[in-house]
């Protein structure tokens, strides 16, 4: 008689099961690989490798309050080899106590409170702050103990050291209602000061990828951040007026190395004759500013109205002379 | 750069269980196994010997390759984030790895010897797939695993998962 054979119970070499968990990697829906990270021992590493790989940070998307950042920093801080796996990392964070939050009565944020006291965060990031040399009294730690999120923000970029993609938006206090306008001053709400951390400066270096609102602009790659290795650009939400914080050719980090810029940009800013915002700053200004002189692919994605409901392509008056605007031999204008 | 003679060529395998199966070279050189080995040792007629691959997963291996014998090579370009990840599976390869879970890890184990990269790749998409919209508890019945975690274990995981866990 034959003796009954069980099924192997996923009996493949660890390698195999690597494979089998990339396929499994859905950003930004990491459903699956939270499952696998449950079933067992052996499965929990590898499910982890692909889950930490490509975070996207719920929130990044809309416009809700509560973020679950806080969250993933609080893992990080805890398991540090999780935080070395990150490639990608999208995230949405504000420039507001979260000990408040309570106050502002918006979808979802009744919880935010309630997590800071889930465990050892608060108390945890400002050691982890004191490690890198910044003490109780630096305006960075301040912002922290008063629970401001986005300095727990700034604090996760500082511990992603194999960061490749960033997908960031920084917003302010919401003015008068709820409005979530992306900030003109990330790195101050990220950081306490316009003195990047080293340790943030080291995550940022190896940066390829950057997707960031028009308004991140000029704090990003207007000198306080060198990325040296930025392939690709992507601004979004571009308002002419974003234009007026330019400060000439040259003047903007990474641009040299860029070659691919998406620009997704409110139609006003670029007057179909003269190619010149409604502030009398010329698209070309920002072209010049980045330096561009490896861009390869232009996308330009012109929204019609307020809201960021991309009417693709609306017309093609201005590519052409867009393209003379850019006198890069190589430029190949989408 | 082997030449293509007007009859088609054959070759013998002998697999684990000491089975000699006949199969044209160009089926059996879907292998990369295969192929650098008859590269590397000149097509003598020979058997070759797979001491890897018993005769039923053999066979079910080379019926994948028979299908697939003008498939394109695999690209060189092996990085792996230009690589499609798709979980897609064609309609005949879907119906090929309907077979019971002992025979499709032989399949995957197969071809990962073998190095047959396309069909690997079904392999693990179709692990995937049976993976995929399952709870832990889902996943545990369908691959027989055990649940060697500790309540404490458990409760650290659900922690550390809080980012990602839908509310």
């Amino acid at each position: 008689m034959n003796t009954l054979k069980l099924p192997s119970g996923l009996n493949l070499p660890t390698e195999l099961l690597f494979q089998i968990a990339e396929y499994l990697e859905n950003p930004p829906d990491p459903s699956d690989l939270v499952a696998l990270t449950k079933v067992s021992r052996s499965l929990r590493p590898v499910a982890e490798e692909y889950l930490y790989r490509k975070v996207h940070v719920r929130g990044v998307r809309t416009n809700d309050l509560d973020s679950d950042m806080p969250l993933l920093l609080r893992t990080l801080l805890e398991r540090p080899d999780l935080g070395k796996r990150i490639r990608t990392l999208a995230f949405r964070t504000k420039r507001i106590r979260i000990d408040r939050m309570t106050q502002l009565s918006i979808r979802r944020s009744t919880t935010a409170p309630h997590r800071l006291n889930s465990g050892t965060l608060l108390s945890d990031s400002i050691a982890a702050l004191s490690t890198m040399g910044y003490s109780a009294t630096h305006p960075w730690s301040k912002m922290l103990q008063s629970t401001y999120e986005s300095a727990f923000g700034g604090l996760l970029l500082s511990i992603v050291p194999r960061l490749d993609t960033l997908i960031l938006c920084v917003t302010d206090s919401p003015a008068g209602g709820a409005s979530l306008d992306p900030s003109r001053d990330p790195i101050s709400a990220l950081f306490g000061t316009y003195q990047l951390p080293p340790a943030a400066l080291a995550c940022l270096a190896n940066t390829t990828t950057l997707k960031i609102p028009t308004k991140h602009l000029h704090q990003l790659l207007g000198g306080h951040v060198p990325f040296p290795k930025l392939v690709n650009l992507e601004l979004c939400n571009g308002h002419g007026r974003d234009l007026r914080y330019i400060n000439g050719p040259g003047s903007y980090s990474g641009g040299s190395s860029i070659q691919n810029l998406t620009l997704r940009i409110h139609w006003g800013i670029v007057d179909p004759m003269l190619c010149a915002s409604d502030h009398g700053v010329r698209l070309q200004d920002l072209f010049e500013a980045l330096g561009c002189d490896s861009l390869r692919v232009l996308k330009l994605v012109l929204i019609k109205g307020t809201d960021d409901k991309s009417d693709e392509h609306l017309e093609r008056p201005s590519y052409s002379e867009l393209s003379k605007d850019l006198d890069t031999p190589s430029s190949t204008v989408e | 750069m082997a030449a293509t003679a007007s009859e088609p060529k054959k070759v013998t395998l002998t697999t684990s269980d000491n089975a000699d199966i006949s199969v044209e070279r160009e089926v059996a050189e879907r292998s990369i196994l295969i192929k650098n080995l008859l590269e590397d040792i000149g097509d003598n007629g020979d058997a070759i010997p797979i001491p890897n691959v018993n005769e039923a997963v053999m066979k079910k291996v080379l019926e994948w390759c028979e299908q697939h014998r003008k498939d394109p090579p695999a690209s060189q370009d092996d990085d792996a984030d230009s690589r499609k990840k798709s979980t897609d599976i064609d309609e005949w390869d879907q119906k090929f790895m309907q077979v019971d879970q002992e025979m499709l890890f032989e399949i995957i184990l197969a071809a990962n010897y073998l190095d047959i990269k396309a069909l690997l790749d079904v392999g693990c998409k179709t692990v995937a797939n049976m993976i995929k919209g399952k709870s832990p508890d889902e996943i545990r019945k369908t691959f027989n695993i055990q649940n060697d975690f500790t309540p404490e274990e458990e409760d650290q995981i659900r922690r550390e998962n809080e980012w990602a866990e839908d509310r």
